[in-house]
C-alpha cells in the first residue's frame, strides 16, 4: 500500500527528482517468497484441485448446507459482552480515537512515523479491521465511529424538534455508490502519492465522513450503510466468510466460508466482490518489476502518473470482471445448461472470497506484525509532540519478530488452503444450483481453472522481487 | 467414477512427488553447511552515490554476515539504513565507511537525508516543530537486502 507510493517516487524520481518523497512508513520488510516455496504452493494448488474434483460426490453440499451452528446468546457471557451497557463504552473509545486522529492528522507532526493518524488507518482499520472481519465477523457494524456519531447528533437534533423527509436511493443503483467510493478509496492508498501524509490524510477522512453523514441523513442510516457506504459494504462481504453469522436477532458460531455457499450477489454486488478482488490484488501487482516496467514506460512516454496509475487500477477491475465473466460463460457452454451467463456468474462470485481473504492475510500480514507495533509508542505520543503519556514513546519497532522463513510458509499455506476452500465452496454451490450431477461435475472445469490461474496469480505476486529500482 | 479415480489419484501422486521434493528443497536449504556456520570474512561493499543515483542500488548480505560498506557521495549528507537505524555522515570528496553485522533479515532502505545548503537538517523530528520540511528529505536511493539463514 504506502511501500507502492515509495516505490512509485522513485519511479517518478527518473522524470521529476522534486517528487522522490518516501518515507519509513508502511514499508515491507519482506522478501520475496523463494522460488522452491513458489514452484511446490503451485504444485500443492493444482494436485489438490484434482483430488478435490476426484472426491466430489452429492453428499457435500448436503453437508456443508447442514452446517452446524451455534447461538451465541445462549452463553451468558457472550450476552453480557454484546449488552448496550459494554457496547457504549467500547462505541465512545472508536469514536475518540477517530476524533484524536484527525485533530492529529492536522495539527501534530507531519512525519507519517510520528503521528497517529496513518498507522490509525492504514495498520488498524485497513488491515486491521480488514483480518477481523474476515475472520470473526461484521465488527465494523458494531464499532463504527461515524455511525455512533450520527445517532448521538441524530439524537440531540431530535430532542431539539428537527426532522427530516427521507430520499430513497433508487434501487437500480444496487450498490454501485459504494463500488465508486470504493474505487476511490483504493486510489487514494494506491495512486494518491500522499495516502500516509498525515494533513491530506486527514483532509480525506474528513471529506469521507462529509459523504457518510451526508449519505445518511439524505437515504436513510441503515440504507446508505447497505448500498452507499463502501467499507460498511467491504467489511460486510469480508464477514460472510467468517465465523459468525448475525441473523434473527442473534448470533450464530459457525465454521468458517460455509456461508458464502447460499449467497447470490446482485450484478451490483458481484461488480463490488470483483472491485475488492481487483485491487488487492493491485496493491501487490503494481509493485512488481513487469507492472513497473509498463509504468515506467508509459511515464516515459510523458503520461502523467494519476492518469497511468488510475488507468492501471481501473484496467485491473475491468479486466477481473471480464475473465470472471468468461470463465463464467465457459461454466455455462460446458455444462450445457439453459440459465443465463449472468446467472452463472452472480451465482459462483462468492466463491472466490476465500482466494481473496487468503491472499489479502498473506500479503498484509507482515505489514501487521511490525507496522502494529507502532501503536506503542504512538500511545504515548500521539501527535509527535514529545509527549511520553504512558513512558512508551521510545518504544522501537522490532524487525526480528518477524522470520522470514515462517512468513514465506504461513504465506504459501494460506495461499493453499483459501484455494481448497474456494474450490469446495464453488462444488458445494454447483452441487445446489445443478439438479443433474453430471452437469454439476462438469460446471466445474472452468471454476476450477479459474482458481488455480487466480491463486497461481497470488503466489506469483509474492514470489516477485517488491521493488525494483532499476 | 472412473474418471474421478484417475483424477483423484494423479493429484495424490504429484502431491506426494511436491511434499518429497519440498521436505528436500527445505532440508537443503535450512540446514546450512558446517563451514558457514564460522564466522566469515567480512565483504567490502564499496557504492557510488552520484546525483543521488546509488550504484550499486542493491546490496544483498547473508543474515549474520559482517559487512563493510563504503559510499563516495558528490553530496553532503546523511547516509541511513532504515530498520536497521545506522546513519554516518557523507561529504564530498570523502569516502565514508562503516561495518556491522546482519543480523535483521528483510528488505531495507538505503536513504539519504541531504544537508540543506550547509546547514544540518534536524532530523529528529520529534524534537522539530514542523517536521515536513525534514521529511521530504528523506530520498530513498537503494535497498539493503539480508537473506534469512
Amino acid at each position: 500500500m504506502r511501500y507502492a507510493s515509495a516505490i512509485l517516487g522513485s519511479l517518478l524520481a527518473i522524470s521529476v527528482p522534486a517528487l522522490a518523497l518516501a518515507h519509513g512508513f508502511g514499508q515491507r520488510i519482506d522478501l520475496p517468497v523463494p522460488l522452491y516455496l513458489y514452484l511446490f504452493g503451485g504444485g500443492a494448488i493444482v494436485a489438490l484441485s484434482f483430488i478435490l474434483l476426484g472426491l466430489s460426490s452429492g453428499r457435500l453440499s448436503e453437508a456443508l448446507h447442514a452446517y452446524p451452528r451455534f447461538d451465541l446468546m445462549r452463553l451468558r457471557w457472550f450476552r453480557a459482552l454484546s449488552s448496550r451497557v459494554l457496547l457504549l463504552p467500547l462505541k465512545v473509545v472508536f469514536v475518540v480515537i477517530l476524533l484524536s486522529a484527525i485533530a492529529s492528522g492536522l495539527w501534530g507532526n507531519q512525519n507519517p512515523a510520528f503521528n497517529m493518524l496513518p498507522t490509525v488507518v492504514w495498520i488498524f482499520f485497513a488491515i486491521g479491521v480488514t483480518f477481523a472481519s474476515a475472520l470473526l465477523g461484521n465488527i465494523w457494524s458494531v464499532v463504527n465511529p461515524f455511525k455512533a456519531l450520527y445517532e448521538w447528533t441524530g439524537i440531540l437534533l431530535r430532542e431539539a424538534g428537527f426532522t427530516r423527509k427521507q430520499n430513497v436511493l433508487p434501487a437500480a443503483l444496487g450498490v454501485w455508490p459504494a463500488v465508486a467510493l470504493f474505487f476511490a478509496f483504493r486510489w487514494i492508498e494506491n495512486v494518491s502519492l500522499m495516502s500516509s501524509d498525515p494533513r491530506p490524510l486527514a483532509m480525506f477522512v474528513g471529506i469521507y465522513a462529509l459523504i457518510t453523514f451526508g449519505g445518511m441523513a439524505m437515504f436513510g442510516k441503515e440504507e446508505w450503510l447497505r448500498r452507499g457506504d463502501p467499507f460498511s459494504v467491504f467489511f460486510a462481504f469480508l464477514s460472510r466468510f467468517s465465523v459468525t453469522d448475525a441473523r434473527d436477532g442473534t448470533i450464530y458460531l459457525r465454521p468458517p466460508a460455509v456461508g458464502l455457499i447460499h449467497q447470490k450477489a446482485s450484478f451490483s454486488e458481484m461488480g463490488f466482490i470483483l472491485l475488492m478482488l481487483s485491487s488487492v490484488a493491485a496493491d501487490g501487482m503494481l509493485t512488481t518489476p513487469a507492472f513497473q516496467n509498463i509504468f515506467s514506460s508509459l511515464i516515459g512516454y510523458g503520461l502523467p502518473w494519476f492518469f497511468v496509475g488510475t488507468a492501471g487500477l481501473a484496467f485491473l477491475f475491468a479486466a477481473f470482471l471480464a475473465v470472471y465473466y468468461g470463465f463464467s460463460f465457459l461454466t455455462k457452454v460446458i455444462s450445457r445448461d439453459a440459465s443465463s451467463t449472468m446467472e452463472f456468474a452472480r451465482r459462483f462470485i462468492h466463491s472466490l472470497l476465500p482466494i481473496a481473504v487468503a491472499y489479502e492475510i498473506a500479503h498484509y500480514v507482515s505489514i501487521l506484525v511490525i507496522e502494529g507495533q507502532r501503536a506503542l509508542y504512538l500511545i504515548s505520543d500521539p501527535f509527535g509532540r514529545g509527549w511520553n503519556i504512558f513512558g512508551t514513546a521510545d518504544y522501537e519497532i522490532s524487525y526480528t519478530i518477524l522470520n522470514l522463513k515462517i512468513l514465506w510458509n504461513v504465506q504459501v499455506a494460506l495461499i493453499v488452503v483459501g484455494h481448497v476452500i474456494a474450490v469446495v465452496i464453488a462444488h458445494a454451490i454447483a452441487e445446489r444450483f445443478f439438479k443433474d450431477r453430471q452437469k454439476a461435475f462438469l460446471s466445474q472445469y472452468p471454476m476450477l481453472a479459474l482458481m488455480i490461474f487466480y491463486s497461481c496469480l497470488s503466489l506469483w505476486i509474492m514470489a516477485q522481487p517488491i521493488i525494483a529500482i532499476e | 467414477m472412473n474418471n474421478q479415480q484417475i483424477l483423484t489419484g494423479l493429484g495424490v501422486l504429484v502431491l506426494a512427488v511436491a511434499g518429497v521434493w519440498y521436505s528436500q528443497s527445505v532440508s537443503s536449504t535450512s540446514a546450512p553447511a558446517p563451514s558457514d556456520m564460522s564466522v566469515k570474512e567480512p565483504r567490502t561493499h564499496v557504492l557510488s552515490l552520484v546525483e543521488r543515483v546509488l550504484d550499486p542500488n542493491i546490496v544483498t548480505v547473508s543474515q549474520g554476515d559482517q559487512v563493510i560498506i563504503k559510499v563516495m557521495s558528490d553530496e553532503n549528507g546523511e547516509f541511513h539504513i532504515s530498520g536497521y537505524e545506522i546513519e554516518n555522515e557523507v561529504m564530498i570528496g570523502k569516502e565514508l565507511s562503516f561495518s556491522f553485522v546482519a543480523d535483521k533479515a528483510g528488505r531495507y532502505n538505503f536513504e539519504l537525508h541531504p544537508k540543506a545548503e550547509g546547514v544540518a537538517v534536524e532530523y529528529d523530528t520529534k524534537t522539530t516543530k514542523d517536521a515536513s520540511a525534514a521529511v521530504e528529505e528523506d530520498i530513498v536511493v537503494g535497498a539493503f537486502v539480508v537473506n534469512p539463514r
